[in-house]
């Protein structure tokens, strides 16, 4: 079970210890973060990573900023329980004359839960948009491809072989793509209803198995891969952090243009690894780059946004990690970078 | 007559190119703004099939740009969502057709119909 965060920010003092006991009562094992200012409730600096924060209700600027919290996927950033006599209808609110740690700890819990439970649902939905945009939306000019080649193939005259070898291949190519995009679309979709079970991962076979997938490709563009020479254990699941890599790869593939170099490295980070593809390509322009890891339950909501880094960025947050990109346009390339937690036996 | 195809999908341009060519029009196809700006620089062009959707670019804006030309050569924009508002903003912005995906040969056939009676009517330079 994930370590739960837990934020008393400006409590009075007949609320503190109570709210305390009661955090400690709900989940014994949480953090407790003591908060005597608002600074960070927005920008999160402070309180990254927070589950529950818990409020007096002599700030309603504060309730207001906490309670509309979004995260960068747009959804509720934490649960929020008030204690005092306003109201809110986006946070539990507990009067003072039902302050006592084992009915706080309770609604401690609940509030947890429910929080979980919006977030959980909120993704879910927006997952469903995605699907629906991208099976009505991309697969209509891929599907029209092959209707449009059928009707052109019939009025077309038999010695003509050359058009009608085209035309056949017109066929195969709008099929391969209506098979990627299923594949892709489903495979995001299972993965996130079945999350699997993480174990310890060498990530340097991981890598080998990817780079061998992406042979043809790497041949085709002459690019010269750089590994480094040891891996590190990590705690994931096989099949998505194939995915990862080769996404992330083939993307530098993709964009780093003819003799492309790609770097892949590692750097231990906190409890974890943070691995990186670095090319020397054009990179990307500044203009794109804020919605380039675009969260695959928003993906209904742009016409232009590809899947693959949508992607790395479901599979990296279900196996309890975070991607990057940094521009590194003083020296040309782009460096695109995730983590993943160390494998502890 | 000479058409030009600008579409990002690539096997679509290149089916209905080879359509067109069935229909006796010699074709040219661009993926991007500024690769059809490029052929209708260096071509004589009389006519043109343009998506709505161009991945990061919008036809319709090129649209726009082009009917900014004194003699710009008739467009038929060609889109997946056969929606009415847009139909009504490519014609608003002066396409002289819309053509919805996927389309067959007659479809085709009867839209170069309506750029040979255009260019019948108003003759280019």
């Amino acid at each position: 079970m994930r370590n739960i965060r837990i934020s008393l920010v400006q409590l009075p003092s007949s609320a503190h210890d109570i709210a305390l006991s009661a955090a400690h009562e709900a989940f014994p094992r949480a953090d407790i973060v003591e908060s005597a200012k608002m600074d960070g409730i927005v920008g999160g600096e402070t309180l990254h990573g927070l589950d529950l924060l818990v409020l007096s209700d002599a700030n309603p600027d504060l309730i207001s900023q906490a309670t509309q919290a979004v995260d960068q996927a747009g959804l509720p950033r934490w649960a929020v329980v008030i204690l005092g006599r306003d109201t809110s209808e986006l946070a539990e609110t507990v009067p003072p004359e039902e302050w006592n740690p084992w009915l706080l700890a309770r609604v401690f819990r609940s509030a947890l839960l429910q929080h979980e439970l919006l977030r959980e649902n909120f993704r879910m939905r927006g997952d469903l948009k995605t699907v629906a945009r991208r099976f009505s939306h991309d697969l209509v000019t891929p599907v029209g491809c092959i209707n449009t080649s059928a009707c052109v193939l019939k009025v077309m005259p038999a010695e003509d072989t050359q058009s009608i070898a085209a035309i056949i291949q017109n066929i195969e190519d709008s099929s391969a793509e209506i098979s990627q995009l299923i594949e892709r679309v489903s495979f995001v979709v299972r993965a996130s209803v079945d999350p699997g079970v993480p174990i310890a991962l060498d990530t340097g076979e991981v890598v080998a198995a990817v780079l061998k997938q992406l042979k043809a490709e790497i041949e085709k563009v002459g690019a010269t891969i750089i590994t480094p020479p040891v891996w590190p254990k990590v705690s994931g699941i096989s099949k998505w952090v194939n995915v990862i890599w080769w996404n992330l790869i083939s993307n530098a593939l993709k964009h780093g243009g003819t003799g492309v170099h790609v770097r892949i490295g590692w750097q231990p980070e906190g409890e974890g690894v943070l691995f990186s593809v670095t090319d020397n390509g054009t990179g990307v322009t500044p203009m794109i780059e804020p919605g380039l890891f675009r969260s695959f339950d928003q993906l209904h909501a742009t016409q232009t946004a590809g899947l693959g880094l949508s992607i790395v960025q479901r599979l990296t947050l279900l196996q309890g990690g975070r991607c990057a990109y940094k521009s590194i346009a003083e020296r040309g390339g782009a460096c695109f970078s995730f983590t993943l937690p160390s494998f502890k036996s | 007559m000479n058409i030009l195809v600008v579409d990002d999908h690539l096997n679509l341009a290149r089916v209905t190119a080879l359509a067109l060519r069935a229909l006796g029009c010699r074709t040219f196809m661009a993926g991007t703004t500024a690769a059809a700006t490029q052929l209708l620089r260096t071509e004589k062009i009389d006519g043109i099939f343009l998506d709505v959707n161009l991945g990061a670019e919008s036809g319709l804006e090129f649209l726009s740009q082009l009917g900014a030309q004194s003699a710009r050569p008739p467009v038929i924009m060609f889109t997946a969502q056969a929606k009415d508002e847009i139909v009504v903003e490519a014609l608003r912005r002066g396409a002289l057709g819309c053509l919805a995906k996927p389309f067959n040969i007659e479809d085709l056939s009867q839209q170069m119909s309506r750029i040979e009676q255009h260019r019948r009517e108003r003759p280019l330079g």
